[in-house]
């Protein structure tokens, strides 16, 4: 299945220029104190304000230093590290809550699918910035509390697109084979269900880390996501902010970071999509 | 001894017309039928799409509850059990359905689908071993476990099919078109497997088909199915000899044969769906033989000679 999945990733282009953009951001995150010169928390007055490389800055900090002295390369690259982080647990969080509740709902259907359709409906209703506010305000600016509120703000994302899928699944003819032959839920829901779902569930998954990326961003610019004292891009958005009319590129470089990955996120997760179409694609059927 | 029976079995739909002011069309799928099916006995049972066939097979399943009528399955009824409550019977009444390509899994391993039913009955004890017995049995290369089942061609599928329902080694197997899809050889070697396991075990089949030659060749006797009703039912042999119903008559004539002169009894019309009240037989509207008491009443199953019934009133 997993090899299956990285030839078909192989032999998308949209799917195979997220893929490698994601790889290429994770191992610079696994990697980031190799990577950069310097410490990211380290201010250096003296040289606050350098430019980058091409507009007279040096290769001593390739990429300039912010108002504080503190080298842009090594605090981007160190920045990769807690947001992917957040990334991965908001989405699994979002994945573990969600995916069960669709399943659940999709399948057995009647009173469990009203609840659950009951909680998607009233989730969807509520603004998620105005939610994601209260929960933070409710429990503290920290990072682990941005990932809980990621959590329950979007597990309706993958509890809505499973439930719809699984509706489908549940007609399917080979799972009526397994009803008339007696097999209970959990055998079903395991074994005819879940490896046809499985494909949807990844598009969804990438697609949430995007969004969790975007969220930290959105929330740290608020003063409402990571804590002030960890390096994320949207602690250093909100920091380049005051001095933005006379120096531009302490925002500029984490803007384009958070583009570059949530832009190729998406890429991934359209040709998952369309990796996993039988209509587009033989490769998993 | 009966092992299935069924008593006056009917199934309606009931379909939302729109408009303003709703209402409800009755479909008339499965308008009472009678059956008996003897231990170790296989029925043939023919007629066009759209006769009720393949939906008196899913009631008999218990996939549908039937509207009215009983369904007696080893001396129980089991007509409103829900079928979550068949509890010991339910491995012994299985059904395989027409089309092999939905009704495997398509993303799980051959072995997989061949043993899961298996883990719900506790009789797996080496997924491995068993799976490649299972395949054995039924002919095909134990290689196969590994593999998907979209890398096989439809008779081969339909194979895995029959094999996951052989596996629980069940009293009686609905066996719903399950040659239909597949070519002529695909057929034969399905039909041999069939014949085999049912020599060994006793299996008992209700095979539903519309191709009567292909049913002539493994059921001892043959019901006719039409809108609903049971038309004719006889031995295999006599039936197709000396078949007596108007529709069956022109349902054997419509075999191609391997002969210059085949020539089929043309019949009028299209099978019409069995929406509404119906008042008359079910074949009036095509019958070449029709009579003024045709459009009146519909004539009962009468048996006009040792085992042979026909619904007409021609021999009443």
């Amino acid at each position: 299945m997993l090899w299956l999945m990285l030839r078909a990733i192989a032999g998308n282009h949209r799917a195979l220029f997220g893929f490698t953009i994601l790889l290429i951001y994770i191992i610079i995150a696994i990697f980031a104190p190799l990577i950069s010169a310097y410490d990211p928390l380290s201010t250096d007055m003296d040289h606050a304000y350098l430019p980058p490389v091409g507009l007279g800055g040096t290769f001593e900090h390739p990429l300039g230093t912010d108002g504080l002295g503190r080298d842009l390369l090594s605090r981007l690259v160190h920045s990769a590290r807690i947001d992917l982080i957040i990334a991965f647990l908001a989405a699994t969080g979002a994945a573990i809550v969600g995916i069960p509740a669709g399943i659940l709902a999709g399948y057995l259907g009647g009173k469990v699918n009203r609840v659950v359709q009951a909680l998607t409906d009233a989730w969807l209703s509520f603004p998620h910035v105005v939610f994601a506010i209260v929960l933070i305000a409710a429990l503290g600016v920290r990072w682990i509390n941005l990932v809980i509120a990621i959590t329950v703000i979007d597990w309706t994302r993958f509890a809505r697109v499973i439930r719809g899928e699984v509706f489908g699944i549940r007609e399917k003819e080979f799972v009526k084979v397994a009803e008339t032959m007696g097999l209970s839920n959990l055998l079903i829901i395991t074994s005819e269900v879940i490896p046809n779902v499985l494909p949807t569930i990844l598009v969804v998954y990438t697609l949430e880390l995007g969004i969790a990326i975007s969220v930290e961003a959105l929330m740290s610019f608020v003063g409402l996501g990571v804590e002030p004292a960890i390096v994320s891009w949207g602690n250093m958005i909100a920091e380049g902010m005051s001095y933005i009319r006379t120096c531009w590129w302490p925002v500029v470089f984490p803007v384009l970071a958070i583009m570059i990955i949530i832009l190729a996120l998406n890429a991934l997760g359209d040709g998952l999509r369309e990796i996993v179409d039988p209509r587009t694609s033989r490769v998993l059927r | 001894m009966a092992l299935l029976e069924l008593i006056d079995v009917k199934k309606y739909f009931y379909e939302a017309v729109g408009g303003l002011i709703g209402s409800t069309k009755v479909i008339r799928a499965v308008d009472g039928v009678d059956l008996t099916i003897d231990r170790g006995e296989i029925l043939g049972l023919v007629g066009e799409s759209g006769c009720g066939k393949t939906t008196l097979g899913r009631t008999i399943v218990r996939m549908y509850e039937p509207t009215s009528g009983k369904i007696i399955f080893e001396g129980k009824d089991i007509s409103h059990l829900p079928p979550k409550k068949l509890g010991g019977l339910r491995k012994d009444l299985l059904i395989v359905f027409q089309d092999p390509s939905t009704s495997l899994n398509p993303r799980r391993k051959i072995k997989d689908v061949l043993t899961t039913p298996l883990l719900q009955y506790g009789m797996l004890y080496d997924k491995e071993k068993q799976a490649r017995e299972l395949l054995l049995e039924v002919g095909l290369s134990p290689e196969y476990a590994e593999k998907y089942p979209f890398e096989l061609g439809g008779g081969e599928q339909q194979l895995i099919a029959t094999a996951r329902a052989l596996a629980l080694n069940p009293k009686f197997i609905v066996l719903d078109e399950i040659t239909s899809s597949l070519d002529i050889p695909a057929q034969a070697r399905l039909l041999n497997l069939l014949r085999k396991i049912h020599e060994e075990r006793k299996t008992s089949y209700l095979y539903i088909s519309h191709d009567i030659s292909v049913v002539r060749c493994i059921s001892k006797n043959i019901a006719v199915m039409y809108l609903g009703k049971i038309v004719e039912m006889a031995a295999s042999d006599e039936l197709v000899e000396n078949p007596l119903h108007p529709y069956t008559k022109a349902l054997i004539s419509a075999i191609p044969l391997l002969d210059a002169e085949w020539k089929p009894i043309p019949l009028k019309g299209e099978i019409q769906r069995a929406i509404g009240e119906l008042k008359g037989c079910v074949f009036k509207e095509r019958c070449p033989f029709q009579k003024p008491i045709c459009l009146e009443e519909c004539p009962p199953l009468k048996e006009v000679s040792k085992n042979h019934w026909v619904r007409c009133h021609l021999y009443l």
